[in-house]
């Protein structure tokens, strides 16, 4: 953290600069959750809209209620929960799509032109596709193994007199695996700021750069990711209970304020890890490139600043 | 020794034929009777002792059949035990006896058993046998089954399978006595076994350092209605036994702190690092006992109305900041009960909280329970308290009743799970009494009626437990659908009436067998009712009841007037309307049912409805529209399946809609982004 003490809040200011590709997530989220909820509103309507027993779900939340509910034939779980599959794969395909953009307008001073933004998404989709592609299998392995020692760790110790031990070791294990998939995550988030900002076309070039950059940046970049999810965390939890707390049972509307408001800053969060990425790729991987040239100014040339290139503002 | 006439019977001679058994059989009741005098100034044979020391009675409170004398030396190694086992039975059978069954339980706990056969055909809640696992392995072998006065006859010994007629089921074993047992008269088997305890299976077995020993000796089965009833270990069977004296050597070793059924009477140790704990049940029909070096004991004493009862609450130490919550609830549930139904007369109850992550939770022994929770449990889940109340129920349906469990489950388990509705709703609210955090809440009575209804035709109540359609089947059956059978019939017939029903039914019946139409004549009587409509569906039955608002529609009864006219009429109040009301039995159970008809005015019209026909219309001509239909409308009726369609309204009320759509929608859009987090 120390050795990158101005990441977290210049990467705040860019992410607050560019707030309107946050809002148009966050709307995109919503209206395809809205849009993958659908189904079942109307299947509940069906159901409840003309039922005094709905009463005990409206003024209340009785869990027997809901599982009398929930069971029945028209609520089965696969019909309500394919269309939310589906906007999910959605908004993940957006986002790839998108996500150069925005990456572009966070390595940018400027506001990007509607045309740029377009342009940038269109010029590194098949790179970020490769990206996404990698990263799944990278991270599916990881998560996968990790997580079948952390469940063999747990199963071992549960013979033991300690109780408690194979939930701590559970625990323990759990923050381990976050760590490590944080580390995918912040490296992979790297290798797109690094596409985008010096237009690589060969992705791999990117992930390997990305790695050693970010491998010898692991503490301190590891905390901004790190400290950001911890205050995702913090707001999600602080929402919902204010949410169960403060808000009334039959209070609909203010119940979905008070949840959308929740969803905005997890995804704030989301973007602020962005922002980070793209100004330590601005920052550490072309300072470090030039370092590594120093003794040949000429070769300083080498790294042309690609049409997209950050002006890093001074704090950077 | 009692002032009762006993007999005790020696064997003679060691004879076979038929006209000799005869002879055989006057002689020695000849020669009992002639003993009488001998018995009567005290000349010692075996017998079933009077003892009341572990009961506040000052007489025995049941027809003790048993008096099983055990010696038990457990190896907590390799969690294993070595026994003897004295076991006096007399034969009250009004005939002779030369034949006796005896459960070996733990013989279930093997790959071919019937138990395990039907667990993995059905599932269980203990394991899911994807593999066999040795850790899993139990038994229950004689070594040694001698007949006093008529030899060893180990040999003798026959399994048999009853049931099924699975060769590979050792569960019950079966010894053909050389003379028969004249009626009244003893007869003593010493037998030595060995058990092995499996991992904890069906509330029996090791976790870690924990045991509990429960079905652990050799238990002979019950003469009832002409036959002797003893039935394999099924995959969701319980228990049958006899009342009589329990006396209970344990030697464990010296940090083991140990509890068991009945009262202690002597601890000693050994040099051998292990210690002697003695225990003494009285009118009891089954022992069971835990060790652990881990228990911490909370005692308390409750007040009972026949004397102090000894609360001996034996937590996990990791668990024990929730011992005065385990203390508390069963205290209120004991008030309860004794408030309700009868007295307890034992002077102990043993609440055992098993050791975490075994199987062990939750399970009913006389005058011993177990419990269940986890050491992070919340305080506003109930599930702690719902499992105290429910195995202390049993202390009175399976204990003190002491109903056949194989052939009638639904009398000890439904008849509890009614109670336990009544006795927690009365401690914790009815809404509220199962859970009450975050704004969500639970109660017993939705809780027992949503075991029933995903199961509501498969199974009627009175089945054998081992041939319910599926695990679920029983346990929705003979659990949720008797509870809520049981809360629809308090509603037919008085709340008031239901307690006295009950009542009556303990007190007449308790330390019996009583059958299930003893249970159901003594609700007649009681209620001066003749219920058979409702038992012969409910009881007897698959039936299921739903019944639905089908229809409601209202128009003016000027509806061919030109409009302004109706608007007119409209304003004045003074429009009629013609509104009709449609409500239809869906499914094949008959009941009445009452309906309540609201309109906009405020008025309400309360029809009744037999439920004979299909369905049945409702028209009114009134000066307001319906606003709501209600079946049902002081909800008496628990075992309607379908509470949604027992009312309608005209509008659309959308609130829950909307409120559980924001919920979805939430959680979905937050899932999407948690994807999205870790992919893009």
């Amino acid at each position: 953290m120390n050795e990158n003490p101005g990441i977290l809040w210049p990467a705040f200011h860019i992410m607050a600069r560019n707030k309107r590709y946050l809002v148009w997530f966050y709307i995109l989220n919503l209206v395809l959750s809205v849009l993958g909820a659908w189904a079942l509103r109307g299947a509940l309507s069906g159901v409840l809209d003309n039922s005094l027993y709905s009463q005990k779900l409206a003024h209340g939340f009785d869990v027997f209620v809901f599982l009398d509910l929930i069971s029945r034939p028209e609520l089965a779980g696969h019909a309500v929960a394919r269309p939310h599959i589906y906007f999910t794969w959605m908004f993940i395909f957006f986002s790839v799509l998108f996500m150069p953009g925005v990456l572009d307008a966070y390595s940018s001073e400027r506001r990007l032109s509607r045309e740029d933004f377009w342009a940038t998404c269109g010029r590194n989709l098949w790179r970020f596709i490769r990206l996404f592609v990698i990263n799944l299998i990278i991270a599916g392995v990881v998560f996968a193994v990790s997580s079948g020692i952390n469940g063999a760790i747990g199963k071992a110790a549960d013979d033991s007199p300690n109780v408690k031990l194979p939930f701590y070791l559970q625990l323990i294990g759990g923050v381990i695996i976050f760590l490590i998939m944080t580390w995918i995550r912040a490296w992979f988030d790297v290798a797109q700021a690094h596409v985008v900002v010096h237009d690589e076309s060969k992705v791999r070039n990117s992930i390997r750069l990305a790695a050693r950059f970010v491998g010898r940046s692991t503490i301190s970049l590891l905390a901004c990711y790190v400290l950001i999810a911890v205050f995702a965390a913090v707001v999600f939890l602080a929402g919902l209970w204010v949410w169960v707390v403060l808000v009334p049972p039959a209070a609909v509307v203010r119940a979905f304020l008070v949840g959308q408001i929740i969803l905005f800053l997890w995804l704030a969060a989301r973007f602020w890890q962005r922002a980070c990425a793209v100004a330590f790729c601005a920052t550490r991987m072309s300072e470090a490139r030039r370092d590594e040239i120093a003794p040949a100014p000429i070769v300083s040339q080498a790294i042309p600043p690609s049409p997209a290139a950050p002006e890093v503002g001074p704090a950077l | 020794m009692s002032n009762r006439i006993l007999i005790y019977y020696f064997v003679l001679t060691p004879d076979d034929s038929q006209g000799q058994r005869m002879i055989f059989r006057c002689a020695s009741m000849l020669a009992a009777t002639a003993l009488l005098s001998v018995l009567a100034f005290g000349q010692n044979g075996p017998s079933i002792p009077n003892t009341t020391i572990a009961i506040n009675s000052s007489q025995p409170m049941s027809q003790r059949v048993v008096h099983y004398d055990i010696d038990a030396r457990y190896n907590a190694k390799d969690h294993s035990l070595d026994a003897t086992e004295i076991l006096t039975y007399q034969n009250l059978t009004g005939q002779p006896l030369d034949r006796f069954p005896f459960h070996l339980y733990l013989n279930a706990f093997q790959p071919n058993s019937s138990w395990v056969r039907e667990t993995k055909r059905d599932g269980t809640r203990d394991v899911n046998w994807d593999k066999w696992e040795q850790k899993y392995y139990g038994s229950e072998e004689i070594k040694r089954f001698e007949v006093v006065g008529m030899g060893d006859l180990t040999s003798k010994l026959q399994y048999i399978q009853p049931d099924d007629n699975n060769k590979d089921d050792r569960s019950v074993i079966q010894v053909q006595l050389p003379r028969a047992v004249p009626p009244n008269a003893y007869v003593q088997f010493k037998i030595s076994f060995h058990d092995q305890f499996p991992e904890t299976l069906e509330r029996t077995g090791w976790k870690r350092d924990f045991l509990l020993a429960g079905q652990w000796f050799p238990k002979v089965g019950v003469w009832w209605q002409g036959a002797w009833n003893c039935h394999q270990f099924h995959g969701s069977t319980e228990f049958f036994a006899d009342f009589g004296v329990y006396d209970v050597k344990l030697t464990i070793p010296q940090n083991e702190v140990v509890g068991a059924s009945g009262v202690q009477t002597s601890s000693v140790n050994n040099p051998d690092g292990t210690k002697t704990v003695t225990y003494h049940g009285d009118d009891i029909h089954d022992f069971a006992w835990t060790v652990s070096p881990h228990y911490r004991v909370l005692e308390d004493t409750y007040q009972g109305t026949m004397g102090p009862v000894a609360m001996h609450v034996m937590m996990q130490s990791l668990h024990w900041d929730q011992a005065e919550r385990h203390c508390r609830i069963l205290k209120e549930t004991l008030t309860r009960f004794e408030q309700w139904y009868g007295p307890y007369p034992y002077k102990t109850i043993t609440l055992v909280d098993p050791e975490e992550g075994s199987a062990a939770e939750g399970m009913e022994y006389p005058t011993f329970i177990t419990g269940g929770t986890t050491w992070w449990m919340p305080k506003g889940v109930y599930l702690p308290e719902l499992v105290i109340e429910h195995e202390f129920g049993h202390q009175y349906w399976y204990g003190m009743v002491a109903t056949n469990e194989f052939e009638d489950a639904w009398m000890d388990e439904g008849i509890n799970s009614y109670t336990e509705v009544k006795v927690m709703d009365s401690i914790l609210g009815p809404n509220t009494s199962i859970m009450n955090m975050w704004g969500i809440t639970g109660g017993e009575g939705g809780y027992q009626r949503f075991q029933y209804k995903g199961v509501a035709d498969l199974d009627p109540m009175v089945r054998r437990g081992w041939e319910y359609a599926t695990y679920n089947s029983y346990g929705g059956i003979t659990y949720g659908k008797t509870a809520v059978v049981l809360l629809t019939l308090e509603n037919i017939i008085g709340q008031d009436t239901m307690r006295r029903a009950m009542q009556t039914y303990f007190m007449k019946y308790r330390f019996t067998h009583p059958t299930k139409e003893d249970f159901l004549k003594t609700i007649e009587e009681v209620s001066g009712q003749n219920l058979r409509w409702y038992f012969d569906q409910a009881v007897y039955g698959t039936q299921v009841l739903d019944y639905e608002v089908m229809k409601i529609q209202a128009y003016p009864v000027d509806w061919y007037k030109p409009k302004k006219d109706r608007q007119a009429a409209e304003k004045d109040g003074n429009a009629v309307y013609r509104s009709s009301v449609l409500i239809h039995r869906k499914e094949d159970f008959i009941s009445p049912v009452d309906v309540e008809v609201r309109f906009e005015n405020g008025e309400k019209v309360r029809e009744h409805w037999d439920g004979r026909d299909r369905w049945i219309r409702y028209e009114y001509e009134k000066k307001s529209k319906i606003a709501a239909v209600e079946l049902d409308p002081e909800h008496k009726i628990h075992i309607d399946r379908d509470n949604f369609n027992n009312s309608k309204t005209p509008g659309r009320h959308s609130r829950a809609t909307w409120k559980l759509t924001n919920y979805f929608t939430f959680a979905t859009q937050w899932l999407t982004q948690l994807f999205a987090w870790w992919l893009v």
